[in-house]
């Protein structure tokens, strides 16, 4: 579990951090979301005890992070752009890591293996790191981030670089540590890519959080249903968009490329409610349902500032 | 506590495999050569027991009152081995001068010792400015410091991998001051004397690069790459070692006044290289200076070490 609560962090003049709150629950993926410059990366070093903060407490299995020995024991890190000693091979630098670690000699060779085979690094793991790509690189780093068994993972842009085959990989590897009820925190720009791993998120913006939530509960209090209307006479938009806003049952109304876009709760009970009233306002061209995304979700609570 | 050690061993041998590469080993190499070389020179000379007397130093147009045992040897030396040779050169036979053992100890002193010394500040300062300032500059540092490992330990760990760097080369100079000193001093000076004078070669040599070291770790943790640490670390051993040849021909500032030669010798006895000529060279002040320099040494280390434990770090 982690859970920080107001954290504040400056370089010099710059803020980057003004009073973040942050809750992880155990056994969870948790997104953190933000534009670019909105703190992500910050809380990330932050919880991985690699920066101080200025104040603010942060508590990592109810351990105070100021007991930074403890503390690392429990974490794994995954950073944005992996760096690694590149003239060393995956496998030494996991022999490295294991003795870090204190890790016994048998046991280490069993675990390297392990976490090699999980990685699917087995044909490249005695090469040079020098030769590697970004994604051999990003699967060496989660290796060493999964090499001593941590409880929590903090992963900073983890989907970065990637190409869509290991994404799906390196999606499937964290949903199973999920299972294995790892704690599981993700800072990542793909919101796609958060919507698909995570239980909850919380969107920061200018070093604060916005909203913490799960994505589900986010998604009732947006609306988890747009309905997509184009009419045939333009003008009649607005007339359309202020006639819906005022319906109990919709959450949201707004204007895209010629469509109106609705949002509703309810797909049942709402969807015919909307439709029959925008059909008595005006001639409607076309009508399809779409799912209300984290991007949506995101953008209402971001202000459009996504990075 | 197995956690600590194992960990604290695979930083240490892992910057030490870094320390002992290719540029290190060709250090190695022009360190052997040069030291061999200044060995060699002092080995060829021949030594007695004789005074060589003092008139020839009236030769000297300026007073030698400052610094002045290192330099009156010298003197000494120069104008013994120009009258012999002048005589030899008239009469058609090769030079031939038996220099007195004190001075064969002084030039022995001032030239192998220093380029010792100097040759192992150099190594050491160089290493340990790498060690930290490398490591953040490529951004690799970070693994370090998300693993169990305190801070510290960690700081530690990486200035005993870079130092032990340097033992080789300790080890070749007391090998060398061994053989110098039971080869062409023993048969004129005190067993006990030689003995004294081989610790303290070894002692000066180890605390010198120690202190070193320290300053190279204090500027890796104050400095964000590894260019500009060395670069630090080399300007300020050149600074020393002006020091250090400005105290050595302290004797000709006696020319612009008491008062000014007083205050170069002074500005001189900054470098710790000065401090070790005049302790090898003395011998009464040698403890003390040893504890000055390994005190410096100790605040330098532990300087950069409460720096690095509070730094804030990128990955």
């Amino acid at each position: 579990m982690i859970d920080a609560k107001n954290l504040t962090k400056s370089f010099g003049k710059v803020d980057a951090l003004k009073g973040l709150n942050l809750h992880v629950n155990k056994g969870s993926i948790h997104g953190l979301i933000g534009p670019n410059g909105a703190g992500k990366s910050t809380t990330i070093k932050i919880l991985s005890t690699l920066i101080r903060v200025d104040s603010g407490e942060v508590m990592i299995n109810d351990i105070p992070i100021k007991r930074g020995v403890s503390v690392r024991s429990l974490i794994g890190v995954v950073p944005e752009t992996p760096r690694l000693h590149e003239d060393k091979s995956a496998r030494s630098e996991l022999v490295f890591h294991s003795k870090l670690y204190g890790m016994p000699k048998k046991e280490a060779k069993t675990l390297i293996r392990n976490v090699i085979s999980a990685v699917q690094l087995e044909d490249a793991a005695d090469r040079l790191i020098r030769g590697y790509s970004t994604g051999m690189k990003k699967r060496v780093a989660l290796a060493l981030a999964l090499l001593h068994d941590p409880e929590i993972l903090l992963l900073d842009e983890p989907m970065s670089g990637l190409d869509p085959v290991i994404r799906k990989q390196f999606k499937e590897t964290i949903l199973d540590l999920k299972e294995m009820g790892k704690t599981i925190l993700v800072s990542d720009h793909d919101l796609y890519t958060v919507e698909e791993l995570c239980d909850s998120v919380t969107i920061i913006q200018d070093g604060k959080t916005v909203v913490e939530d799960t994505i589900e509960s986010l998604r009732n209090k947006t609306g988890s249903i747009a309905i997509e209307i184009k009419v045939s006479d333009d003008s009649t938009m607005d007339g359309l968009e202020s006639k819906l806003t005022s319906l109990d049952c919709v959450t949201d109304v707004s204007q895209k490329r010629g469509w109106v876009i609705v949002k509703v709760r309810d797909s049942k009970t709402d969807i015919p409610v909307v439709i029959h009233t925008a059909s008595n306002h005006t001639d409607i061209l076309e009508a399809r349902q779409t799912k209300i995304t984290l991007e949506d979700i995101f953008l209402k609570y971001a202000g459009g500032h996504h990075g | 506590m197995v956690n600590l050690f194992k960990g604290v061993f695979a930083i240490i041998f892992d910057e030490l495999k870094f320390a002992i590469r290719r540029k290190t080993i060709t250090s190695y190499i022009l360190f052997s050569f040069v030291f061999a070389i200044s060995l060699y020179g002092a080995y060829m000379q021949e030594y007695g027991a004789a005074q060589v007397e003092m008139p020839l130093l009236s030769m000297f147009p300026m007073e030698l009152e400052k610094g002045v045992a290192p330099l009156t040897d010298f003197a000494i030396f120069l104008m013994a081995f120009f009258v012999s040779a002048l005589q030899s050169a008239s009469s058609g036979t090769p030079p031939d001068v038996v220099l007195p053992v004190d001075i064969g100890i002084t030039l022995f002193i001032i030239a192998p010792i220093l380029i010792a010394l100097s040759s192992l500040s150099k190594l050491s300062v160089r290493l340990c400015a790498s060690s930290i300032a490398r490591e953040r500059e490529s951004k690799t540092l970070y693994h370090l410091l998300v693993s169990p490992q305190p801070r510290a330990m960690a700081y530690l760990s990486k200035f005993i991998g870079a130092i032990g760097a340097a033992i080789p080369m300790i080890v070749l100079v007391f090998a060398g001051v061994i053989w110098i000193i039971g080869a062409s001093f023993v048969p004129y000076i005190e067993v006990e004397q030689a003995a004294q004078l081989k610790n303290q070669v070894l002692i000066a040599s180890i605390v010198t690069t120690f202190l070193f070291a320290s300053i190279g770790m204090f500027l890796s943790t104050i400095t964000r790459n590894e260019e500009s640490a060395v670069n630090r670390g080399g300007w300020i051993l050149k600074i020393m070692i002006i020091l250090t040849t400005v105290w050595i021909f302290l004797p000709i500032f006696s020319v612009a006044g008491e008062s000014t030669a007083s205050t170069i010798e002074k500005i001189t006895m900054i470098s710790p290289l000065t401090l070790d000529m005049i302790a090898l060279y003395g011998g009464e002040m040698f403890n003390q200076y040893m504890l000055i320099q390994l005190g410096v040494g100790l605040l330098f280390l532990f300087s950069g070490m409460m720096i690095f434990v509070r730094q804030d770090v990128e990955y």
